[in-house]
């Protein structure tokens, strides 16, 4: 009997791992299989994610930053004052950094939000009566997808 | 692999029980970017180290003595013979040196970072998960960028004890108590709550008010971006965890 379930990258994971091996499933009959993350043909989202230049938020940080100061200084002759300009300047900005940035790379967003469904697959072969038990902590520890097969 | 020593040459993160700082690949641009809002701050996102604490101070200090902001702020309003009178020539030219400098330099190590990251990642660097020592606790663990964001808009500083960045919890926390005492911000707020507009200009100081744009703006940014370096730090040593543990041969495999 297998059961496999798919988790993101987690503490809760490794929990949900230390709880079978405590249950008395041995360690040598889990495979984690900790999935590669899309790279290169993704030329998208945060810098940090991907290996690029490109980044959801540098725009909204040069955006808001310069419309906060713009805010600032102006408030002090317009009527609501500097404190109420310098907020509307950081959201305006911040907000069209973002719109700009969404619609420029419409594609690659989508792609994004595709790729996050799952991170790492865990495999497990147990008997019959131990499968009940193990669903059982798969789903306390956040698993995403749980599925049983026979083979 | 565990067990054997560590013969990496270049190391992604190193953390302690109050800090952390990692090797991350960063825009030089919006490094380049941030130095110009503010010189030092560049160095702040690529380094995150004391070395940018002595730019940023150095800024302030320039700053405020030969009044620049408030050269800034009548020149952008128009009142150019204000402008001219009110700054000290004496100082204006130390600064500006120190502002070219910070965004070129900055825009250097960015690059020099990314090259250094890019082959970092490739070597088996050991990641520590937890360090506890008698004075703190600090665990890798997945943060939410948009939390730390959050609360680095509320005030600046917070999001940074969020992510246990303790150089940026300081300087976040000692540039916010500076600025906010010197341009009167809380009294600010209170009179345009209740709508005094005129009033909360009369006490707001430009001069140090206009600090808190680039400040906030480079919390909220910092703090973003670090937590998502965090978590790739995080699901990379995740990965190799599970594939060292969780991976024997055998393991019974459906076809064989």
């Amino acid at each position: 009997m297998y059961i496999v379930a798919s988790f993101y990258y987690s503490t809760s994971l490794e929990k949900c791992l230390n709880e079978i091996e405590d249950y008395g499933i041995k360690r040598e009959y889990i495979l984690a299989l900790p999935l590669d993350k899309k790279r290169k043909n993704g030329r998208i989202t945060d810098t940090i994610n991907h290996s690029d230049e490109i980044s959801t938020l540098d725009l909204s940080a040069f955006l808001g930053s310069i419309l906060m100061f713009f805010g600032g200084v102006y408030g002090f002759i317009l009527p609501w004052g500097p404190i109420i300009w310098g907020l509307i300047g950081l959201a305006t900005g911040g907000i069209t950094g973002l719109l700009i940035t969404y619609l420029t790379k419409k594609r690659n967003f989508k792609r994004i939000s595709k790729q996050k469904t799952s991170e790492v697959f865990v495999m497990i072969y147990g008997t019959q009566e131990d499968t009940k038990k193990i669903i059982e902590i798969l789903w306390d520890n956040d698993a995403l997808g749980v599925s049983k097969v026979e083979l | 692999m565990r067990d054997l020593e560590d013969h990496s040459r270049r190391k992604l993160v190193a953390m302690d029980s109050k800090t952390i700082n990692t090797l991350a690949l960063r825009s030089p641009w919006a490094t380049a970017w941030f130095s110009f809002l503010f010189p030092g701050f560049g160095h702040f996102l690529v380094d995150g180290t004391i070395l940018s604490a002595i730019l940023i101070t150095m800024e302030f200090f320039v700053n405020t003595v030969s009044k620049l902001n408030l050269l800034i702020f009548y020149t952008l309003i128009g009142e150019f013979e204000k402008a001219k009178a009110v700054t000290d020539i004496h100082w204006v030219f130390i600064y500006i040196t120190l502002f070219v400098f910070c965004i070129w330099d900055s825009y250097r190590r960015c690059v020099e970072n990314n090259r250094q990251y890019l082959l970092a990642v490739k070597e088996y660097s050991r990641i520590e998960v937890m360090k506890i020592t008698p004075t703190g606790m600090h665990k890798l663990d997945k943060r939410n960028p948009t939390v730390a964001a959050f609360w680095s808009f509320l005030y600046p500083g917070l999001g940074a004890v969020y992510l246990q960045k303790l150089p940026s919890v300081i300087f976040g926390f000692s540039w916010m108590f500076l600025v906010a005492h010197f341009s009167n911000l809380l009294d600010g707020i209170f009179y345009t709550l209740i709508g005094d507009f005129s009033k909360a200009k009369e006490v707001l100081k430009p001069q140090w008010f206009l600090y808190l744009p680039s400040i906030y703006a480079f919390k909220i940014y910092s703090s973003y971006v670090d937590a998502l370096q965090i978590n790739k730090i995080f699901d990379m040593e995740q990965y190799r965890f599970l594939k060292e543990n969780y991976q024997s041969c055998k393991f019974p495999m459906p076809l064989k």
